[in-house]
């Protein structure tokens, strides 16, 4: 069974139509990019399998779970890092981590392990015992990751993680996504316009553009099925080829 | 649970919010004490002047005819009754406002800036002192009040009407009396006191509550106290404005609402953790503003002339269950404005855009407030009268005037209905948590990012 199933969604907000019907699966244990200009309906389309937005038409199954219908099961399983999202900046990282601790477990000693877990991934050292608005970008968007990731989701789904953060802090949000998915055989879905990010970290990929999926396969599938040396190449044509098509 | 972990966080976060907690305490604490402070500045640095010119010239009289003004010594006397009268309008003055200054001049000319100018005429003593019926007569004391600038002049009006008393009070009860004695011993009749021929129909007055029952002045000045409390219902919500748009569209603009809503939590434990967070605020501002009432009566009590404040100074009184009252009421104040707000702000996408949607809200309790400044809420009339009903704050108003007609079941009534009015407004917040537009909202058109 596969972990994540997106079937013919659509939505629209207001008369504009941002999602046409966008299909994919997402296997357990892959890590799967959406890779697309801005506006073509990334957020949009991870919105709608966290469950914050409804599709017009189609479904989203989470492993086996229907959305809207079950989205509170869906919940308990997935957990979502959203595009510039941020920490609450009053309290501080520790507290920022106990809280979404809380939120997933009743038990306290588990609620402790979980921050710790949450604490080892953001390693942030002593400036978790800070209020976050001290913090650099970097770090916050670590300790959002961490947030995200230490409670151990079947599903994470992250909506550009690295996006605004320099090379060091990107390499170091990768590795950390990486780790988690070995250690945990968890499934991602993560959305980015870094090509490099993309081909690293994804196991396969899907070109999104206009609210529609273009193309999907494995970064070294798309660039020999475009004749490109590189993934931005094979994004280039393949958006090429969708608007002679249209 | 999540209950739990969504009040502990708001509260975590409130507690850092100094801003908030600031205006939480300092408003309400403060707010009133410093309107009382205000008027007794306002008070002691423009004192209100009264002139009394006195062109009384006098007259010669037998000493018993002087009772009851000071008697200097038997027999025929040279009397200015001018004189007299300006002292005892001095003493008056001065003892219903202490910081007033009284100057008596015998001219009209170079008479200073004055607030009341009381003139006494020429033939003062004369006119009154004669004790020959056929020369009874009249004689005019003029009395000019300046409604210039300078304030409200509430102190001046006081000092007027007392002049003016003192003045009936020698008319009728003093000089009127002796007429009339004089005139009934000429017809040669006895027994008859002069009341009966002064004023044949005697007005007796009474200070009665809407329920009819006989109050004292006590009771009525508590419950003009009361109705001071009235401001605290404005100010009291200044600072759960600050908190609800900070806790709901400070979510989304600073971008941590949507990972919330992504998470197990159920969206009814997010809207009653802020709102629960809110009710810390409102407790704590409820006690500031106890703390601050208290303290406002004292120095008005303390420090303020009877002039300043009318008729209501001689009886403000510290009612315990007035102040208790009053912290109640304010706690349901401000949670029904935390539930009137939190729908609205919910729809808003910045915690400006929240703060100038909650300022609109705000205003409607200042115009229930107004309206029962002057009238009873009771009485609006029909259309109005369902908007005024739906207003939750219309029933903290009913609350407190029901607790001074000592209706304590309308008391619990009103209570009641403002807790139901809560309630519903808080459903309705659940139901746009629950819902998508919390993330699509209307306002946030066009502010997509980039
Ligand atoms: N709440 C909304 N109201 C109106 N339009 C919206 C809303 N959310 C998204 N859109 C529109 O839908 C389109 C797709 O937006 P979406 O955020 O999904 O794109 P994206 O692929 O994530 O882009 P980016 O790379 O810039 O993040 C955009 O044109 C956007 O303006
Ligand atoms: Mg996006």
């Amino acid at each position: 069974m596969p972990a994540v199933v997106v079937k013919d969604l659509w939505r629209s907000f207001g008369k504009k139509v941002v999602l046409r019907g966008v299909s994919f699966e997402v296997e357990e244990g892959e890590i799967f990019g959406l890779l697309g200009p801005n506006g073509a309906g990334k957020t949009t389309t991870l919105r709608i399998i966290t469950g914050i937005l409804r599709p017009h038409k189609g479904e989203v199954l989470v492993y086996g779970k229907r959305i809207p219908e079950e989205a509170e099961e869906v919940r308990r399983l997935t957990s979502y890092l959203p595009e510039e999202s941020d920490v609450y900046l009053r309290l501080t990282g520790y507290e920022n981590l106990k809280f979404f601790a809380m939120l997933y477990s009743d038990d306290p000693r588990e609620i402790d392990e979980i921050v710790r877990k949450g604490a080892e991934i953001a390693d942030i050292g002593d400036a978790l015992g800070k209020p976050t608005k001290t913090y650099s970008k970097g770090m916050r968007r670590r300790l959002a990751l961490a947030r995200t990731l230490m409670v151990r989701p079947r599903l994470a789904i992250l909506d550009e993680p690295t996006s605004g953060l320099d090379v060091y802090s990107s390499i170091k949000v990768r590795n950390i996504i990486k780790k988690f998915v070995e250690e945990t055989k968890a499934s991602v879905i993560l959305s980015s316009h870094n090509m490099l990010e993309v081909e690293y970290l994804c196991h396969r990929v899907a070109f999104i553009a206009d609210g529609r999926i273009i193309e999907v396969g494995t970064p070294e599938e798309l660039k020999s099925h475009f004749g490109a040396s590189n993934l931005e190449e094979a994004f280039v044509k393949a958006v090429e080829v969708a608007k002679g098509a249209a | 649970m999540q209950l739990k972990a969504m009040l502990w966080k708001e509260v975590k976060d409130l507690s850092r919010d100094r801003k908030t907690i600031f205006t939480a305490v300092f408003l309400p604490a403060f707010m009133l004490p410093l309107m009382a402070q205000l008027l007794v500045i306002a008070q002691k640095s423009s004192p209100v002047v009264v002139v009394v010119v006195n062109l009384d010239r006098g007259a010669d009289v037998p000493a018993f005819v002087l009772q009851p003004l000071p008697l200097e010594a038997g027999g025929v006397q040279r009397v200015n009754l001018g004189l007299q009268v300006a002292k005892m309008i001095e003493e008056s003055v001065l003892k219903v406002s202490p910081t007033a200054r009284v100057l008596v001049l015998n001219s009209t000319k170079d008479v200073p800036y004055y607030n009341v100018l009381v003139v006494i005429p020429p033939d003062f003593s004369q006119k009154l002192l004669t004790l020959n019926p056929e020369r009874f007569n009249r004689t005019r004391v003029e009395v000019y009040y300046r409604a210039g600038p300078g304030g409200l002049g509430i102190g001046a009006t006081t000092i007027y009407q007392t002049i003016v008393t003192v003045l009936n009070y020698l008319s009728t009860q003093v000089f009127a009396k002796q007429r009339v004695e004089i005139l009934l011993a000429c017809c040669e009749v006895s027994g008859v006191p002069p009341e009966a021929v002064l004023s044949p129909i005697e007005v007796k007055t009474e200070y009665v509550s809407v329920t009819g029952q006989r109050i004292s002045a006590a009771q009525l000045g508590k419950m003009l106290s009361a109705k001071l409390l009235l401001f605290s219902i404005f100010y009291v919500t200044v600072p759960v404005l600050a908190f609800v748009s900070d806790s709901v569209a400070g979510e989304k603009e600073r971008k941590t609402l949507e990972t919330l809503l992504a998470s197990p939590i159920k969206r009814r434990n997010i809207v009653l953790g802020k709102f629960g967070a809110a009710l810390v605020l409102g407790l704590i501002a409820a006690v500031a503003d106890m703390a601050g009432l208290i303290a406002y009566i004292q120095i008005i009590n303390t420090q303020m002339s009877v002039a300043q404040m009318g008729s209501m100074a001689f009886q403000l009184t510290l009612d315990p269950w007035i102040v208790l009252l009053h912290g109640l009421v304010m706690l349901l104040v401000i949670a029904a404005t935390a539930a009137m707000l939190m729908p609205l702000v919910s729809l808003t996408d910045s915690v400006r855009s929240a703060q100038s949607v909650g300022g609109v809200v705000q205003m409607i309790p200042l115009l229930v407030i107004l309206y029962a400044m002057y009238a009873d809420i009771t009485t609006v009339p029909m259309p109005w009268g369902a908007l005024v009903y739906a207003i939750p704050h219309t029933y903290a108003v009913l609350a407190i005037d029901q607790a001074l007609k000592g209706s304590w079941l309308g008391v619990v009534q009103s209570s009641l209905t403002m807790i139901g009015i809560t309630a519903a407004l808080i459903w309705v917040t659940i139901k746009i948590f629950e819902s998508e537009v919390l993330v699509t909202s209307a306002f946030s058109f066009g502010r997509r990012r980039r």
